[in-house]
């Protein structure tokens, strides 16, 4: 006599025959879904506060290539940007160990004479291959030079290590990319010497500021807001006095980039929609990290 | 006594060097030197089958065909390539060629000197539109016009024996065609040989431009190449490092052009002249490889030359086993001229890479690495 099977609750299991298909899901197949597990909450001043990092590079872009056209029209001398920026490295290396207090520079090989010693390779390499970089691009027309330049200088806040870990960002591509935009700008000057100066007024602005920016705001939060509109400042009134128009379209970006977008990014939160559930790939997790 | 032993001992030092890698290499150097000792192995080969073919008769075992073959493929091939030889040289002497050559190929060779001075200067310019660097034009363009005025002396210098290197060279025809063809070809490479100067230096700035280019792109990228993997890794570099790979990334990048238009204009030369020597080889090769005695076998003489059995069904009578006869069927043309194909008996270098493929020579040229002539019969 054949015994009358339970109609028993599906279980999802397999070692056990339910007389369904493997792929056979019940009405509780969507109780599992998370919706939104991994998303952050955003504060809107902190973030705006945060997206000052954005507008001071854009900022410090800004005043190198006011500091370029005023060499090119002769207002500025280039012994006197030479000056004005060795004094203000110089500054900004005493602040530097001020701020530290002298932990970072136990933690790293780095000794003050490995930095004297760098400062020697970049002046003379860079005094060296002057006259080579000055006749460059002597035969490529100047609307090329300009255009490269701006695709440099897009590449270098493109890929800038704004202080997270996203996979776009690369230190080594940001630097060598402005690198490269200097190096452009340099040809079109009059003489090697014009060439040099910019070239290491590019790296000190490029290489050397970001790092102490990195270390004022992890050490002193307060003056991320304070270097922000100082830079600022700095840039606007530079290009006021270049261009009107520039100055106008540089108020508008930093005006939209320190309020308007956060306020956007914040006004968007609401329409996110990540699902989860028990059909996601296993992702192995290091317990030491 | 004391003079046979130093004779002896002189022998044995002089065979001793002439064995030695430098002199095998040396020797072989022109063609002309690997077609003559090609031809001595033949005739080594020659003398030793013929050996091994009369102790075979003597102990009354079966002769091989394949050995008699062989040493009549040889044979043949060395007495058509000296009868053309010969005919050659006839005809060259007949009409009187050497001194009308020589009196042209001396004109023609003035003339490319003077063009090749224009198209330096032409490029020293504003060749084409293109925009090139000027001062590493103005260089390269002296440096290689210093050579080719180099190359008008060294043409002068040549310029009395003209006549009779050509009379000498048709003279070796009695020798073989092969040996002809093999001194012509060296001649043309001595009378180009400020082309493959020229190739060779601009090959060599071209690659290690391009190869700097690319070792600084990565840099670029903040990658590095991994000699161990074979592959591109990701590397945390030094700014000093950064800062010096950019600014030699940006000086190699705008050098680029230039010197790619040198490489450009020079490996034209250099394949234009590759050209007609791999035509040259080519034929040299097909001489000492074909089959001259099994293609006449096979026409007068076939049943040597057994390509297969074809039975036929004999008239079948009532209550007879089946009757089959068998005949044997000559083998077909393309296998006795693939089968009897002569084999490169010199087997003391292995070729040089052949580019035989059109792929592998675009990719040769277009990194910059050297191309060699091709046309000869590389090793299997």
């Amino acid at each position: 006599m054949a015994s009358l099977k339970e109609d028993t609750k599906w279980k999802k299991v397999l070692y056990d025959n339910q007389g369904k298909p493997d792929n056979y899901v019940d009405e509780s197949f969507l109780d599992e879904m998370k919706k939104n597990v991994n998303t952050r909450t955003y504060e809107l001043w902190n973030v705006i506060i945060e997206s000052g990092v954005v507008s001071q590079q854009l900022s410090s872009i800004c005043v190198f290539i006011v500091a370029f056209i005023y060499m090119e029209e002769d207002i500025l001398s280039p012994q006197f940007l030479l000056t004005l920026s060795g004094t203000m490295t110089v500054l900004g290396y005493i602040l530097y160990g001020v701020i530290d207090g002298g932990s970072e520079k136990q933690e790293s090989d780095r000794t003050r004479v490995d930095d004297i010693k760098s400062v020697c390779l970049f002046l003379t390499v860079t005094f060296g291959l002057s006259p080579i970089l000055k006749t460059l691009t002597d035969s490529i027309s100047t609307d090329t030079i300009y255009a490269m330049t701006v695709f440099m200088f897009l590449g270098n806040l493109l890929f800038y290590d704004y202080g997270s870990t996203g996979a776009v960002a690369s230190n080594a591509l940001s630097l060598n990319a402005a690198i490269f935009a200097s190096v452009c700008l340099a040809s079109r000057l009059p003489t090697p010497w014009h060439a040099f100066v910019t070239v290491i007024f590019a790296m000190q602005v490029f290489a050397l500021l970001p790092v102490l920016r990195r270390k004022l705001k992890s050490n002193i939060p307060l003056s991320q807001v304070m270097m922000t509109w100082l830079l600022a400042t700095i840039a606007m009134a530079a290009l006021f006095t270049v261009s009107k128009v520039g100055a106008v379209l540089f108020l508008l970006l930093h005006l939209s980039i320190t309020f308007l977008f956060p306020f956007w990014l914040i006004k968007l939160q609401p329409y996110k929609n990540n699902i989860h559930g028990p059909w996601d790939e296993a992702v192995i997790k290091d317990k030491d990290a | 006594m004391c003079n046979e032993k130093v004779s002896y001992d002189s022998y044995i030092v002089f065979f001793r060097v002439v064995q030695s890698k430098t002199v095998q290499w040396f020797v072989r150097l022109p063609a002309t030197g690997c077609q003559l000792i090609e031809r001595y192995c033949h005739i080594q080969y020659i003398i030793t089958v013929d050996k091994q073919l009369k102790d075979e008769q003597r102990l009354q075992h079966k002769t091989s065909p394949k050995l008699f073959i062989s040493k009549g493929n040889l044979l043949s091939s060395i007495l058509l390539d000296v009868f053309l030889g010969v005919v050659v040289m006839m005809w060259l002497f007949h009409n009187d060629y050497p001194k009308l050559v020589s009196c042209n190929l001396l004109h023609v060779l003035d003339v490319v000197g003077n063009e090749l001075q224009k198209l330096l200067h032409w490029l020293m310019g504003v060749p084409a539109g293109l925009k090139l660097n000027s001062q590493l034009d103005e260089f390269l363009g002296k440096f290689f016009l210093y050579h080719v005025y180099l190359w008008i002396g060294y043409l002068n210098i040549l310029r009395p024996f003209m006549e009779t290197i050509l009379w000498s060279i048709g003279l070796s025809g009695c020798l073989g065609l092969s040996v002809f063809l093999s001194l012509s070809m060296d001649f043309l490479s001595m009378l180009t040989f400020h082309i493959y100067c020229f190739y060779v230096y601009a090959a060599r700035l071209y690659c290690l431009q391009l190869s700097g280019l690319s070792s600084c792109w990565r840099l670029f990228r903040g990658k590095k190449w991994n000699v161990l993997r074979q592959r591109v890794d990701s590397c945390q570099y030094d700014v000093d490092q950064l800062f010096l790979g950019t600014i030699l990334f940006t000086v190699l990048l705008f050098l680029l052009p230039t010197t790619a238009l040198y490489y450009v204009v020079f490996t034209s030369f250099r394949l234009l002249v590759l050209i007609l020597d791999s035509v040259l080889a080519k034929t040299v090769t097909t001489l000492n490889t074909f089959p001259v005695f099994s293609v006449l076998l096979r026409l007068f003489h076939s049943d040597m030359l057994a390509g297969g059995v074809r039975f036929n069904v004999i008239q079948r009578m009532e209550g007879q086993p089946l009757c089959l006869s068998m005949q044997v069927e000559p083998a077909p043309y393309s296998v006795v001229l693939t089968e009897g194909k002569i084999e490169q008996l010199d087997t003391w270098r292995d070729h040089q890479i052949h580019n035989s493929s059109i792929g592998g020579l675009s990719r040769r040229l277009l990194l910059g690495h050297l191309v060699y002539p091709w046309g000869g019969d590389s090793k299997k």
